[in-house]
């Protein structure tokens, strides 16, 4: 094993690149998820998407585009239900998940193609594209910056809705554009991460940051730091072990996750 | 108190006229109709599902609703309303201090990026206008349940409100707690001429802090002085054999019959 062999290889420079646009954003996001209790909304997000992939492939588009479609899709087709409904939310986002799932493997299994579709649930940050990581910056800047302006209108509505629409917040307009940001990075982390595991990406570094952190700010600059430290050393990792990076990534931020755990418990 | 009073006690702060809501084809609020004294306590009581939240959210205007709400003696602007929630809803480990839920009401700059320093001089000016200095870096969910209180009613204090809604303040909180809490409500009101309107179960806070009473199921059911609170009309609001009964501290207590 040679130390620095990697940095000759321009595709594990574009995955780190990828990775350190990706990770913070997931860890800013992944934030508001936990205070929101969004985890299983994401997760139905993420796996939703296997049905834009089974879309795509059957006819005949690029699966990239009938994914981020299906993601923003049912992200929003849950909002709106869950908002007019008796039933509770991880009542009406298990029949959303599990219905598109379902579609999903129901046109794969029609169409005899299984080929391509580990890229999708493992992830391949590893084959990602000039244009993908420039695209891929672009949203990132711009998600980044709306993170910035409503991080603290989030925080509020998230204790009490109420109280925050009562301070002239339109709660459900920033609950409406809250969940359709988290379905734009859910999709897009899926290329980096693979569908089984975006909703980790999004809650772990959040998770690990709440053992830890002593006030709101702390919890975003934790939360934040543990992401790109386990997105590096999982690209890194899968380099070296020739295993997906995606999961990589996630078995380092675990771990971090139970020093923290740890670390409250003797406090 | 920087709060400038624009009302005369002994007029009307707020007309009701014939308000309805109905939420999800179920009717909460049909014809009711009341008037709300400028610069002093009105109570609303009732039973559980009565309507009480659903009348201060829709004089929040956060539920759509019939009939008309007018603000009067406010020179014809839609007053300041301050909103104290009955609680907040987060779990204990949430690493949130009491300065940053104040911060968040406050600034709308991400509290990640710092706090500007005028920003934190008003969050300890205001956590001392309710008594509660020193608790800035306490996490939220450390605090007790009247701490929190003062903590909502320094943050509903803090955009200056010339009415100030509460949403039973003092349910979860110790005798001592609720005593401290009321008496501090008492102060600032009466410093700052405030309209407060107060949701309460409990029945001694509203005969020994409210000089107005609103007796609430679904519709207006009794409205007036403290001696609106007879047997008949408390009977007539809870449909239960409700009594007043003196309390050891002098203050009548109310207690339903049935479980004295």
């Amino acid at each position: 094993m040679v130390p620095f062999e990697w940095a000759q290889f321009p595709f594990v420079w574009r995955a780190l690149g990828a990775m350190l646009i990706i990770a913070p954003l997931c860890a800013a996001l992944g934030v508001h998820v936990v205070n929101f209790r969004l985890a299983f909304f994401s997760d139905a997000i993420s796996h939703s998407t296997f049905a834009g992939v089974a879309l795509g492939i059957f006819l005949g588009v690029n699966p990239l585009f009938t994914l981020i479609g299906f993601g923003i899709l049912s992200g929003l087709a849950i909002t709106m239900v869950k908002g007019r409904s008796e039933l509770s939310s991880d009542t009406v986002i298990s029949v959303i998940l599990s219905a598109s799932v379902a579609l999903g493997i129901t046109v794969l299994y029609a169409q005899k193609e299984t080929r391509n579709l580990e890229a999708y649930l493992y992830g391949t940050v590893l084959a990602i594209s000039d244009g993908e990581l420039f695209l891929l910056l672009l949203l990132g800047i711009l998600v980044f910056l709306l993170m910035g302006i409503l991080f603290n209108r989030l925080v509020l509505i998230s204790l009490n809705s109420q109280l925050a629409a009562s301070r002239g917040m339109a709660v459900h307009a920033l609950e409406y554009g809250f969940s359709l940001i988290l379905a734009i990075v859910v999709t897009l982390s899926i290329r980096i991460i693979g569908l089984f595991l975006v909703t980790a990406m999004l809650v772990i570094p959040a998770a690990t940051a709440r053992n830890l952190a002593g006030g709101l700010a702390g919890l975003f600059w934790i939360a934040l730091n543990c992401a790109l430290l386990a997105g590096i050393l999982g690209i890194l990792g899968s380099f070296y072990l020739d295993t997906p990076a995606g999961a990589t990534t996630i078995l380092i931020g675990s771990l971090l996750f139970l020093f923290s755990w740890l670390k409250r418990r003797r406090d | 108190m920087e709060t400038q009073s624009l009302t005369v006690p002994g007029e009307t702060a707020i007309e009701i006229v014939d308000l309805g809501v109905t939420i999800r084809k179920v009717e909460i609020l049909q014809e009711v109709s009341l008037s709300i004294p400028a610069g002093q306590t009105t109570s609303i009581i009732g039973p559980n599902g009565a309507g009480k939240t659903t009348l201060l959210l829709a004089l929040l205007g956060l539920v759509p609703y019939t009939g008309t709400i007018r603000y009067k003696n406010f020179e014809g602007r839609r007053p300041a309303i301050g909103y104290v929630p009955q609680r907040l809803e987060f779990e204990r480990g949430l690493p949130c201090t009491v300065e940053d839920l104040m911060t968040i009401g406050l600034s709308q700059k991400a509290l990640w990026l710092g706090k500007k320093s005028h920003i934190q001089a008003r969050v300890r000016d205001g956590l001392k206008k309710v008594g509660a200095s020193g608790l800035e870096s306490r996490f939220i969910g450390k605090l007790s349940g009247g701490e929190l209180q003062r903590v909502l009613l320094a943050m509903a204090l803090e955009g200056n409100p010339q009415i100030l809604l509460l949403d039973e303040p003092t349910a979860g909180i110790d005798a001592p707690g609720e005593q401290l809490f009321c008496d501090l409500l008492s102060d600032i009101q009466e410093q700052a001429r405030l309209t407060v309107i107060l949701i309460s179960h409990d029945l001694s806070v509203v005969s020994h802090h409210a000089q107005h009473v609103i007796c609430l199921n679904k519709t207006v059911c009794c409205s007036g002085g403290l001696n609106t609170l007879t047997e008949e009309n408390l009977l007539k609001t809870y449909g239960l054999h409700m009594q007043l009964y003196p309390h050891s501290h002098g203050h009548p207590l109310i207690h339903s019959k049935s479980n004295p």
